[in-house]
């Protein structure tokens, strides 16, 4: 790496700079939110840079030689949950922060305020970076699981779709280092293509929400952070290891970042990360090629002065994903045998082999970042980026080339661009508005799937935040237009359909502290997605699902009103949080059964068409915390209810859930247990289900940690044990829950190392 | 200090170089690909001819030119036979969404051991057995019919795909690529 850091230097001094004085001071105090008394022995720090201080007795901290520059100030301090701010140091300056009381809940996610962005009726949970470094060899879904109210829809283990509110796919919004995410998100085998390990902390705001990042955040807003670039001269970096048992599965990471020796304003990062696992064990049998091998890096570059900053950011996901040969049926007959029988009817040892059926992904980023202060207090920041993915899905075929070529791939290029101004008038005052440009290309090769498309996107918005004394209030608009050339062959006949969607999304959020131990966050807001290429040209044999799927190329817009109350109690060593919401959709897309079934030479199908209606979905979500003297224990649950046109019930909704777990925090030593009981989904559509949903189950796991000291950035390791029991369970939110029972016990070791 | 506007052009000057190494769609969006590029079966046709030379020949066809989905097939013709009579039976595979139509029959055989015919008859009296084999078990490309007396059912033809294997001269391992059941009628 230091090859490409000398390049990266060459290039970047050959720029005609001045060399910065590097002796800005920070001075301020940290103050109690509540009872406004002065905290000492509180930690001041900027991210990114070893650069901190101490408050005294006084509450006072003192930080000198800051080179000017735009930071993120971290304030911890003992029994308060961190607080992270942004600020621009030009000069000398003085700052108060105010911290308020512990909120950390027991699995360890921590739940802290970004007072730029939290919006108020909504309450921002977030997984922490140390929270992923010990949990390397992890995808995304199954960290976020780790977040109340939040699950996975699974195929395996190595697919896991995010689901907040009983929403997922195209409902939710992925945005990666602040870039939408444009993934082949349809299908429910479409895990997100993102790296945990190459970003910074994980953000997840449930509910409609992220006005600012595009439309389809109906169910919610997933924001993968940049991590802050260094700023102190020198090299230094980390590394994560990881190992599963189940799967003797092996992964690492390694993360390398610097500032210029001499021009501190100048840094950079380089990470990448490789896991490998095989066939996985369910308690009684292997998984027949249902291993997993992914190659990752990014490469981060950017310049911060007082008034501007920017940064190049690169990154390359690759991944080639096993799926369960038990899974894969030629017929209805196939799968009527799958089903009668207890064990999959493919049987397999141990092995690391990955043969069709399998997919590859391929996820390329490229963004250029930056943010410029302008006079009177106006920010911009321009945002553009371009994309690339590559899904290729391989059959197992007649022929040797099924291992070669792809039974079908899909090229997605998206190019994206996002202006946002932001003007704080005061502290009670601010707004942001921006405009956003996206165009989006999507080709396949082989076998059709969904059709070759062009698409402009156009979008505008605005958001009000006021604050008072003891309520905040956030007001927003969105427009979006949407245009669609679709290009696709029939009986040889070039067809060249165009579509046009566009539609208003709104947010109304409130947040009101009545006293110091109870807040209110009242939430309510319109959303809107275009139909999906999928929803509205499929036309064919799903080979995984033995189900034909048909689209719908007159369906319209999907629409949606959101509600959202929430409470937070917070007092001594008490906390609790407790959330209803609903979402009612005046034309919800979904998959109806369609009789009789389509015959074709393989037999014949269930078949299922693209239909709208009038759906409703709502749910509640409750945490209960109690905490003291290094004991900790926790209760969380959640439930959803979803039903069409008051009538029949949706398909694919968590069933109820209730999460316990127990942790003793002993110095630098924390062990902890948990148990998750997930109940029996029975509000399911009884005609579009192959077998009924699995029975009820609970699963129980155990941890202990070590962290070698109480600052950020040190070493860790981590072991832990899932499916302790080694119980026989099948999830109905998993594909694989009609063949294969869940993974047996897995014993995880994670070490994480700064140097 | 002032924003000096060559570093933003040295920014994007080292973006576009990073640019050049993204990956590329090799597709034009505005000309499509056939969307049945890779092997397909579309078209089951049954060659019957009777052993004694008594019977007719006769031909009976499934056709499903443009693979499942899309439009439905085309023929699915009832079988008719002749009471108390023994005919062998060729079966030919094509994919007819090519041009020219593809014949899958010899990639079938070239791939013997991978593949396994299977018969169900179900009402009709017939009695069917394979009489060819891969070598080591049977293959049924070609099979005995052996009809008795008049009367209607069923049979259904089934081609198994059983690769790496897992073929062991039953029905039951690999995956599904043909199941027809076509209509029986016995004549007296």
């Amino acid at each position: 790496m230091r090859y490409g850091y000398w390049i990266l230097a060459v290039l970047l001094s050959t720029v005609a700079v001045h060399a910065q004085n590097c002796n800005a001071v920070l001075t301020g105090k940290v103050v109690d939110f509540h009872d406004k008394s002065l905290l000492d022995h509180a930690e001041v720090f900027l991210e990114g840079s070893n650069i901190g201080a101490v408050t005294d007795s006084a509450g006072v901290f003192t930080i000198r030689n800051i080179c000017p520059g735009r930071y993120t100030v971290v304030v911890q301090h003992i029994g308060c949950e961190p607080l992270r701010k942004s600020i621009s140091i030009k000069g000398n300056m003085t700052q108060v922060f105010y911290l308020e009381h512990h909120t950390e809940i027991l699995n360890e996610v921590t739940i802290t305020v970004d007072q730029h962005r939290d919006p108020p009726g909504q309450k921002e949970e977030k997984i922490s970076i140390d929270r992923i470094q010990l949990q390397n060899g992890e995808v995304l879904g199954t960290i976020l699981e780790a977040l109340p109210g939040v699950t996975a829809f699974n195929t395996g283990n190595h697919i896991a779709k995010p689901v907040i509110q009983g929403l997922h796919s195209n409902r939710i919004l992925i945005v990666n280092h602040g870039v939408r995410q444009e993934g082949q998100q349809w299908g429910s085998e479409h895990a997100p293509e993102i790296d945990p390990n190459a970003g910074g902390e994980i953000a997840v705001i449930k509910g409609a929400s992220g006005l600012r990042y595009g439309t389809e955040a109906i169910g919610g807003v997933i924001l993968i952070e940049p991590r802050a670039l260094p700023s102190i001269p020198g090299v230094k970096g980390s590394t994560a290891v990881g190992f599963q048992s189940n799967g003797l599965q092996g992964s690492s990471s390694l993360l390398l970042e610097g500032s210029h020796p001499f021009l501190p304003q100048m840094s950079w990062r380089a990470q990448g990360s490789y896991k490998r696992g095989g066939n996985v064990r369910s308690p009684d049998y292997y998984l027949k090629n249902t291993g997993v091998e992914e190659l990752n890096f990014s490469l981060n570059a950017g310049l911060r002065y007082a008034r501007w900053s920017a940064d190049v950011y690169y990154s390359q996901f690759n991944a080639q994903v096993g799926i369960f040969a038990g899974s894969h049926l030629g017929s209805l007959t196939d799968l009527e045998n799958a089903l009668a029988s207890d064990t999959p009817l493919v049987s397999s040892g141990f092995s690391y082999t990955i043969a069709p059926p399998r997919q590859n992904v391929a996820h390329e980023l490229l963004r250029v970042n930056s943010y410029v202060d302008l006079k009177n207090d106006h920010h911009l920041h321009i945002i553009l980026a371009r994309q690339f993915n590559r899904r290729e899905e391989y059959d197992p075929r007649r022929g040797a080339d099924d291992n070669v070529r792809p039974a079908f791939a899909l090229n997605l290029t998206s190019y994206t661009a996002d202006v946002v101004w932001e003007k704080a008038w005061s502290v009670q005052w601010d707004m942001e508005a921006g405009v956003q440009y996206m165009r989006r290309t999507n080709t396949y090769d082989g076998r059709f799937f969904i059709p070759n498309y062009v698409n402009d996107g156009v979008g505008a918005f605005a958001v009000v935040n006021r604050k008072w004394n003891r309520i905040q209030a956030e007001l927003g608009a969105r427009w979006d237009s949407q245009f669609f050339d679709v290009y696709y062959l029939e009986s040889g006949e070039l067809k060249n359909p165009q579509h046009q969607y566009s539609g208003l999304s709104s947010a109304f959020g409130l947040s009101y502290e009545l006293n110091e131990n109870w807040k209110l966050r009242l939430h309510s807001g319109l959303a809107w997605r275009p139909p999906s290429m999928a929803e509205l040209y499929s036309d064919g044999l799903h080979q995984g699902a033995a189900a034909v799927e048909i689209g719908d190329s007159t369906l319209g817009e999907e629409r949606s009103l959101n509600y959202s109350l929430a409470v937070e109690y917070n007092k001594s060593h008490w906390q609790f949080t407790g959330s209803v919401y609903a979402h009612a959709f005046s034309n919800f897309i979904y998959l109806q059964p369609v009789f009789p079934p389509t015959l074709t030479i393989q037999g014949a199908f269930p078949t299922f068409a693209y239909a709208q209606d009038p759906a409703n979905l709502y749910g509640a979500e409750g945490m209960v915390q109690y905490e003291k003297s290094g004991w900790s224990s926790s209760l969380n649950a959640s439930a959803t209810r979803a039903r069409r046109s008051n009538s029949d019930f949706l398909p694919q909704i968590p069933a109820d859930r209730i999460r316990w777990q127990g942790a003793r925090q002993w110095g630098n030593w924390k062990p902890s247990i948990q148990a998750l009981w997930v109940g029996k989904q029975w509000r399911f559509p009884a005609e579009a289900d192959y077998a009924p949903p699995p029975d009820a189950y609970l699963v129980l796991g155990a941890a202990v940690e070590y962290r070698a000291d109480k600052m950020v950035k040190d070493a860790g390791i981590r072991l832990e044990a899932r499916n302790l029991s080694n119980a026989r369970y099948r999830d109905y939110m998993n594909r694989y829950r009609y063949f294969a029972d869940e993974m047996g016990i897995n014993f995880l070791l994670t070490f994480y190392v700064p140097f | 200090m002032k924003t000096n506007p060559f570093k933003f052009l040295m920014m994007a000057a080292l973006s576009v170089a990073l640019l050049g190494a993204c990956k590329k769609d090799k597709n034009d969006p505005k000309d499509p690909n056939d969307p049945n590029p890779e092997e397909l079966i579309t078209t089951v046709i049954l060659h019957f001819t009777d052993t004694a030379g008594v019977a007719p020949s006769a031909t009976f066809t499934f056709s499903d030119p443009d693979g499942p989905g899309g439009n439905p097939p085309v023929l699915f013709e009832d079988i008719v036979l002749k009471a108390n009579t023994v005919y062998r039976v060729d079966i030919e595979l094509l994919d007819e969404s090519k041009n020219p139509v593809e014949d899958i029959t010899e990639e079938v055989l070239a791939e013997a051991d991978e593949h396994l015919f299977c018969f169900e008859a179900n009402g009709a009296s017939i009695t069917i057995v394979r009489t060819d084999t891969d070598g080591t078990f049977e293959l049924g490309l070609e099979s005995l019919w052996t009809v008795g007396a008049a009367g209607s059912g069923s049979v259904t033809v089934i081609l198994k795909h059983q690769p790496d294997g897992l073929k062991d001269g039953s029905c039951a391992p690999g995956e599904t690529d043909v199941e027809l059941e076509f209509q029986v009628t016995v004549q007296p």
